[in-house]
């Protein structure tokens, strides 16, 4: 330990250097690439709470509100439309942030925005970035736009739902005109023979089956479709209506380091930093093998030091 | 402290012996030499005097070695942690490391001083680092001659006397750089000169060259009583102690001292450490 502690002291000047570079370089990190965490928690009504009892579309129904639409939003933000959404928001609302911080807070919010749930009806947004004025600013245009996209998804999948059913209902009335003029040709082909429920004529059947078949049909995608535009609407209003921002976007923590994650990284720095520090005392003190201790001396060697003699400068050079 | 030369005579008789010479005379040349050197460092002990208002020719003033007192102090921690025999009268101290540069030099004149202030006996730092003599830049001489010349019977021997406040040390640098420095080990050994000094100083402390890549380490170190390894904080390598230590023989080396350590953990830190 004495070697060592003599080494430390004979290298003061390159141990402090050492000892405060992965310090400095450590602060600089915890400071310098410090990130701020935006925050911001959305409530989800559910159906039920407005007296309706449809299941909105895209709703799994075995899911919470919170987790429909999480899973909803986390499929929102990867779209461009949201993109541009959020693109135009943050150059409107917030112009001094500039085109560049638009379009890198636009790439990044795919990796650096994080959606999560709370309970059952609470969707909680968190935004990270390296400035705390920019985290919050991204997290609010954000979350409008998240709003709009879910609501235009919403419209979107209805659009969509009432075109299916619509389109159904067409081919099963086509299919139902069809139907019921094959039955009237073969009426006006064989008049005389009954045409109807109680003929019991194999090719009246089967018309009159083929008939009733697309009747049904017609009848199913009528109603389909009606449920599918109830639904499709109450789906709209009920994310229009149904979601609000609970906690509107702020910081989650202010301190200079932000958020830990840079201070836990300057940490690592720091130790690896002395670790080096520490490897090069070593390293310095078992490459030296002169004689400097003289406890170690006589250890090794079996003879006294009887005497040491510090260190004389002299004009005549001993 | 102030050095500064205070004695020199003339040269030993030339202690080689003609050929045709029997071992016997050998032996009594080599004694006569012995015999030789304590009558040098008599008369270094003791100049004649000089009459009043002229100069001693015989002095060569030299610069002083200022060391501070905490070196001296941590010197004397060094030389009374060794344990020398109770009943010697000379205690005789060798001071090497495992390389130049480590500051040996240094500790031996640090060394040589405490125990010369601390007995108030005569005390002499006899350099033997032949190959590089060095001491002579500590007290600010010039290189000239020294023992290696002595011995070879160049010249005469070269006592450099402390004043002031330790009068009582006595230096004798190595003289001029020897490409073969083993030979002069084997002439003070020989020639018995290590007999002479135990007999007129109380202390001798031997700058002996480093231990590293010599092949007479052997007669080197076979000179001193006691032995201390300097060593550079933060420049000598362990290994090579330890190498040095092997090589001297672990029982031979008493101690080693840590030299320019520059400690920088903070003191109220080290016991806890």
């Amino acid at each position: 330990m004495a070697r060592y502690a003599e080494v430390l002291f004979r290298h003061r000047i390159r141990f402090t250097s050492l000892f405060l570079i992965p310090v400095a370089l450590a602060a600089g990190i915890a400071v310098g690439l410090a990130s701020y965490r935006a925050t911001a928690s959305l409530s989800v009504a559910d159906p039920s709470s407005f007296g309706a009892t449809f299941v909105p579309v895209g709703w799994s129904a075995n899911a919470t509100p919170a987790q429909n639409v999480a899973d909803a939003a986390a499929l929102v933000v990867k779209t461009p439309a949201f993109s541009q959404a959020l693109s135009d928001g943050l150059s409107s609302s917030s112009p001094s942030l500039g085109s560049a911080n638009v379009q890198q807070a636009v790439t990044s919010i795919g990796s650096n925005l994080k959606i999560g749930v709370s309970g059952s009806h609470l969707v909680t947004l968190s935004y990270t970035c390296h400035t705390a004025a920019v985290c919050v600013q991204v997290l609010s245009a954000t979350v409008t736009a998240l709003h709009q996209q879910l609501i235009q998804s919403e419209r979107n999948q209805a659009e969509a739902t009432t075109a299916f059913w619509t389109a159904q209902l067409q081919d099963s009335q086509t299919n139902l005109t069809s139907a019921q003029a094959d039955l009237q040709k073969f009426a006006a082909a064989n008049r005389g023979m009954t045409v109807d429920s109680t003929s019991t004529d194999s090719r009246v059947v089967l018309l009159l089956d083929r008939v009733k078949q697309w009747q049904a049909k017609v009848v199913e995608a009528r109603d389909n479709l009606s449920l599918a535009q109830y639904t499709s609407s109450a789906s709209a209003r009920l994310m229009e209506i149904g979601t609000s921002v609970v906690t509107a976007p702020e910081l989650a923590t202010t301190s200079l380091a932000g958020d830990g994650s840079s201070a836990k990284f300057a940490a690592l720095v720091l130790a690896l930093g002395l670790a080096l520090g520490l490897a090069y005392l070593v390293a310095l003190t078992w490459v030296d093998k002169t004689a400097r201790d003289p406890r170690a001396l006589e250890h090794r060697l079996g003879v006294p030091v009887v005497a040491t003699i510090p260190k004389l400068v002299s004009s005549r050079g001993f | 402290m102030a050095s500064s030369v205070v004695s020199e005579k003339e040269g030993p008789r030339d202690p080689r012996a003609p050929e045709e010479m029997a071992a016997e005379d050998d032996v009594k040349q080599g004694n006569a030499v012995a015999t030789e050197f304590r009558e040098s460092i008599t008369e270094a002990l003791s100049p004649r005097q000089t009459l009043p208002g002229f100069a001693d020719p015989r002095i060569e003033r030299a610069s002083g070695v200022e060391l501070p007192s905490w070196f001296v102090d941590r010197c004397r921690r060094a030389y009374l942690s060794v344990a020398f025999d109770a009943a010697a009268e000379c205690r005789v101290l060798g001071v090497t490391s495992t390389a130049y540069g480590e500051g040996k030099t240094a500790v031996a004149i640090g060394i040589a001083t405490a125990m010369a202030i601390d007995t108030k006996k005569p005390t002499l730092l006899v350099e033997c680092d032949f190959a590089a003599p060095s001491l002579h830049k500590f007290l600010g001489l010039d290189q000239g001659r020294g023992l290696s010349e002595w011995l070879d019977g160049d010249s005469r021997l070269r006592v450099v006397r402390g004043a002031a406040l330790v009068p009582n040390v006595f230096m004798i640098p190595a003289g001029t750089p020897q490409s073969e420095p083993a030979r002069f080990f084997y002439q003070l050994v020989d020639r018995e000169v290590m007999l002479g000094l135990r007999e007129t100083f109380a202390n001798v402390v031997m700058d002996l060259p480093p231990t590293l890549n010599i092949s007479y380490g052997s007669l080197a170190f076979g000179l001193a009583d006691r032995l201390l390894i300097v060593a550079r904080s933060g420049v000598t390598l362990t290994d090579d102690l330890e190498r040095s230590i092997k090589s001297i023989g672990k029982k031979r080396v008493n101690g080693i001292v840590l030299n320019g350590t520059d400690e920088r953990t903070p003191a109220w830190l080290r016991p806890l450490l």
